[in-house]
């Protein structure tokens, strides 16, 4: 059974409002123009997008920080729309939001006890001192109680992720979306943060949903990886088979624009940015930019399609390119 | 020869306690070749840069060392002299963030010429035309030249950065984390941009903590740790066979893509406060080649094929064990 659920969603921002200084004719932002993700229980989900592909949007959506213009989220069968405030607040504690910033997102004046059980309190539930430093030594801080003694000051960045970590876990969560969890994070520490996710995942059957613009770390931690690119999927599949044979153009030019460290690949032959998300491309919006457009890509938006089994590719000319390819 | 020398450099932020930023650093790059210096945050990579650009912050102080660009002495330099002869000609700085570094009130062309006017003395029209030569060569479409640069895409922005630095012809460019915060697709086209501008003849030294991207376009890498240099090496063979443990365990924890088996590792613990005194080799406590005498002795740099490191045990590591 599915545990994330989300059928075509869309999250259009009214232009309307920011148009102090805009000279447009007011209009939307489609931040987010119907994805559609199914989640298994206990596996992590990647969605993998440049700035301003709407992956954080969706991520926001999922966790009911911010409510859908289109379109339904279900977190374990439930229809997020339809609960009523008290069952929300119950529900809140199930589906825990992990921010980019580990600076920001931990007040620095509290000490790493009351960290972790300010958040509680609104909840109205309490941790033991012994609860609090288990689940700071799971996460990787030992001895846990003296880092309940400590200020989040006196920790690196890697550390205060695994705070950030470790207190979600008090909460029992079933869902956590980990929001560019280790960009900010130093190399040599990313991945122990990373290993602690799925370790996570193996002991408590966590979902995860791991947006990163990184595809490589995106691929070493996911099951499976969603593409996005303006406000849509592009490419969907386990994550191995998206990486080593990406479908969508798109993907592929994010895969030619990784910079490897094994072997200087072959010149990258990339044109243009990513467009104004107020004035997207009619019909498939990487049109502009794909080498091997033509002029149904300009009318027509391509769907979502199984191409391979589980692999799900959206553009019109897959199997052309595929066949070139061979 | 060598357009950049710095020669025992230490710099150091008179805060208290002091912060001891870069400690005997010397390093030379070559003309027309790319030096990339990675490390961690709070290496001290930052401080290096901007000393050799000398535009430390206030606290900041070079407490020994030289460095020369083009062969004129700049740590020590009057400021007067360094601002009419030295700066922008020979060499210019790019800001980590394009977008707070230009000014929000004026066109792009008028920021790029009120670098030519005020240094090289053109007149208006010179100006304008010299800036469309330079905006051209980082293929930045001339026709957006009046545009202001919240018109501009984070890309965009950041051609026009490396354009400004270009303006007046310096030989080297010095360029603070230029790649970070842009999308992979941008930050790979800013990449071939800069590889083609040391094909025609500039000078790059740039620091970054994205290994990748570095290893992408430098010609050379110095990697440092806690205030030093612990390795410099042809980008090549730094990856193929880093010479220092912390390089070892630096690439050995980066995920690859090509190579699903590859399991990355983390480094553990922390590196050491620069504020503390250093005995010994600052990796030491991490490091798990690590003897008695890392402990106690400072490691010197030693050649070891065409790199050279700062480790007791280079090039015979495990070795003893």
């Amino acid at each position: 059974m599915s545990m994330v659920e989300a059928r075509d969603v869309k999250k259009w921002f009214p232009l309307e409002s920011l148009r102090i200084f805009a000279r447009g004719e007011g209009g939307y932002v489609k931040a987010v123009d119907g994805v559609t993700i199914t989640i298994k229980k206990s596996e992590i989900h990647g969605l993998v997008g440049e700035s301003g592909s709407g992956k954080t949007t969706t991520g926001k959506m999922i966790c009911k920080l911010l409510d859908p213009s289109a379109g339904t989220v279900l977190i374990d069968g439930r229809d997020l729309s339809k609960l009523s405030r008290d069952t929300i607040k119950e529900m809140r504690r199930e589906i825990q939001y992990v921010f980019q910033d580990p600076y920001s997102s931990i007040d620095d004046r509290l000490n790493v006890r009351k960290v972790m059980r300010d958040p509680l309190q609104i909840l109205g539930i309490d941790a033991t001192e012994e609860e609090m430093a288990r689940s700071l030594e799971r996460c990787g801080l030992s001895p846990g109680k003296e880092f309940l003694e400590k200020h989040p000051r006196q920790m690196s960045g890697g550390q205060r992720q695994r705070l950030c970590l470790a207190r979600i876990l008090l909460l029992q969560p079933k869902v956590i979306v980990a929001d560019e969890v280790v960009s900010m994070l130093d190399v040599s520490t990313r991945v122990g943060v990373l290993d602690l996710i799925n370790e996570l995942r193996r002991e408590k059957g966590l979902t995860c949903i791991f947006i990163t613009h990184d595809i490589i770390s995106a691929q070493y931690l996911c099951d499976k990886i969603s593409v996005m690119y303006l406000g849509k999927i592009v490419e969907s599949g386990p994550s191995n088979e998206v990486v080593s044979r990406p479908k969508h153009p798109y993907t592929r030019v994010l895969m030619a624009s990784v910079p490897r460290l094994e072997a200087k690949g072959a010149p990258l032959n990339i044109v243009g940015e990513p467009p104004d998300a107020a004035n997207i491309p009619s019909g498939c919006s990487f049109n502009p930019r794909c080498p091997y457009a033509t002029d149904i890509c300009h009318k027509e938006t391509p769907e979502l399609i199984e191409i391979e089994s589980d692999h799900l590719a959206a553009c019109h000319h897959v199997r052309d390119i595929e066949e070139q390819r061979h | 020869m060598s357009l950049v020398n710095v020669v025992h450099l230490y710099v150091t932020y008179e805060t208290t306690p002091p912060i001891r930023a870069v400690t005997d650093v010397s390093l030379e790059v070559s003309e027309m070749t790319c030096l990339c210096i990675v490390g961690e945050s709070g290496c001290g990579k930052s401080s290096l840069a901007r000393a050799v650009g000398r535009i430390l912050p206030p606290l900041g102080r070079v407490k020994g060392g030289e460095v020369y660009i083009d062969g004129e002495e700049i740590t020590k330099m009057d400021e007067k002299k360094l601002n009419r002869e030295v700066r922008w000609k020979k060499y210019a700085i790019i800001f980590q963030n394009a977008a707070t570094s230009l000014n929000p009130f004026l066109r792009i062309e008028d920021q790029i010429s009120e670098v030519l006017t005020r240094h090289l003395g053109l007149s208006k029209e010179q100006a304008i035309h010299r800036s469309e030569e330079v905006l051209a060569s980082v293929k930045f479409p001339v026709s957006r030249m009046r545009s202001y640069p919240h018109e501009l895409s984070g890309g965009m922005k950041q051609r026009v950065a490396i354009a400004i630095a270009l303006a007046c012809n310096p030989k080297l460019v010095i360029g603070d984390e230029i790649a970070t915060g842009l999308d992979v697709t941008t930050a790979a086209q800013i990449g071939v941009l800069l590889k083609d501008l040391v094909r025609d003849g500039l000078t790059l030294v740039l620091n970054t903590h994205d290994i990748g991207f570095a290893t992408e376009i430098a010609d050379k890498i110095a990697v440092m740790y806690a205030g030093r240099i612990v390795e410099i090496s042809q980008t090549e063979n730094w990856v193929k066979n880093p010479i220092h443990p912390y390089s070892i365990d630096l690439l050995a924890s980066i995920p690859r893509s090509t190579d699903p088996d590859f399991k990355p590792k983390s480094i553990p613990g922390d590196p050491p406060r620069l504020s503390v005194d250093i005995s010994g080799c600052p990796y030491a406590p991490r490091c798990k080649y690590a003897q008695s005498i890392c402990n106690e002795k400072e490691p010197p740099m030693v050649s070891v094929g065409s790199g050279t490191a700062a480790c007791h045990f280079a090039g015979r590591l495990g070795e003893s064990k």
